[in-house]
């Protein structure tokens, strides 16, 4: 789908829902700074979550000694969490290329599961994509 | 009860299986990902039924890989990530689940990455159990479960061979 090509040198932008828009005064306010250094810091740090969900990690707050308190949930990050490429441990690939170059046969249940599939496919074709 | 690729109605529809993050991926992205080809996302639906959305499933290309340097393996497959097919957001909706349709749904998901798999390299087929009782469903049907990364979903892996021979 073709998209405009986001500049490299410039970034506007346009936020309407007005919690966002008096929690971001609010922050401005307590923290001294603008537009931009505002936008600069969420960008950095949610830069920083993603990468860390995409590691495998979680994003929480933890108390004095160390115990988190609270974890952050935002639709966003699972997002972040579930566009990763498939990085498994090493010794996961090592099983998958295993498994691929002595495939093992079927077992009855997925035989039996794909039998009745293709019998519930015989029935008429089903509607293409982009049906609106 | 049919299924069929999602439509943007299906969002108005509503969809809840009791697991917070599916819903709001059904709410707020699957059309997105649908529209614009990220992956391809299905529905099983009850016509006639007051909440029609059953299940949902996604399909999607995806490349395993270790983030390790050095390659791990010294067999006939090439030193680069392993195309796969992934099975992803897949859901039973809270009214309808212990009756069958993860099953039905999950025999069209394999059906179709077979199929596609005649087209488009994928060695075999991947998903993220999230529950241990969802992990030994997949299991009876040869899914082999895969040492996880961190302690969160069971990542599973089922050989295209392994699918095509049965």
């Amino acid at each position: 789908m073709p998209r405009k090509a986001p500049s490299p040198t410039r970034l506007d932008t346009s936020v309407t829902d007005r919690p966002t828009i008096e929690q971001a005064h609010q922050l401005m306010a307590q923290l001294e700074i603008g537009n931009a250094d505002l936008y600069r810091s969420a960008v950095e740090l949610l830069g920083w979550c993603v990468r860390e969900v995409r590691e495998g990690r979680r994003i929480a707050s933890v108390d004095d000694r160390g115990e988190p308190v609270r974890e952050v949930a935002m639709p966003v990050l699972t997002y972040a969490r579930t566009r990763r490429r498939l990085t498994v441990a090493e010794e996961a690939l090592e099983q998958v290329v295993h498994l691929v170059e002595h495939p093992p046969a079927p077992t009855p249940a997925l035989r039996d599961l794909m039998a009745r599939t293709r019998a519930m496919r015989e029935e008429p074709p089903q509607a293409s994509h982009r049906g609106g | 009860m049919i299924i069929r690729p999602f439509r943007r109605a299906d969002v108005s529809a509503g969809f809840t299986c009791g697991e917070s993050a599916l819903d709001v991926w059904f709410a707020k992205r699957a059309w997105r990902h649908e529209r614009d080809g990220i992956a391809r996302v299905y529905v099983l639906e009850d016509p006639g039924g007051t909440a029609p959305i059953v299940g949902v499933y996604s399909l999607s290309s995806k490349s395993v890989e270790t983030d390790q340097v050095a390659p791990v393996w010294s067999g006939s497959l090439p030193r680069f990530p392993l195309p796969v097919t992934y099975v992803g957001c897949f859901a039973v909706a809270v009214a309808h689940q212990g009756r069958g349709h993860g099953r039905t749904l999950m025999g069209d998901a394999l059906a179709r990455a077979l199929l596609a798999s005649t087209h488009v390299g994928s060695v075999g087929v991947f998903l993220h159990a999230k529950t241990p009782r969802s992990t030994a469903f997949y299991a009876t049907l040869g899914f082999v479960a895969l040492p996880p990364l961190v302690d969160r979903q069971q990542p599973m892996f089922l050989a295209m061979e392994t699918l095509r021979g049965a």
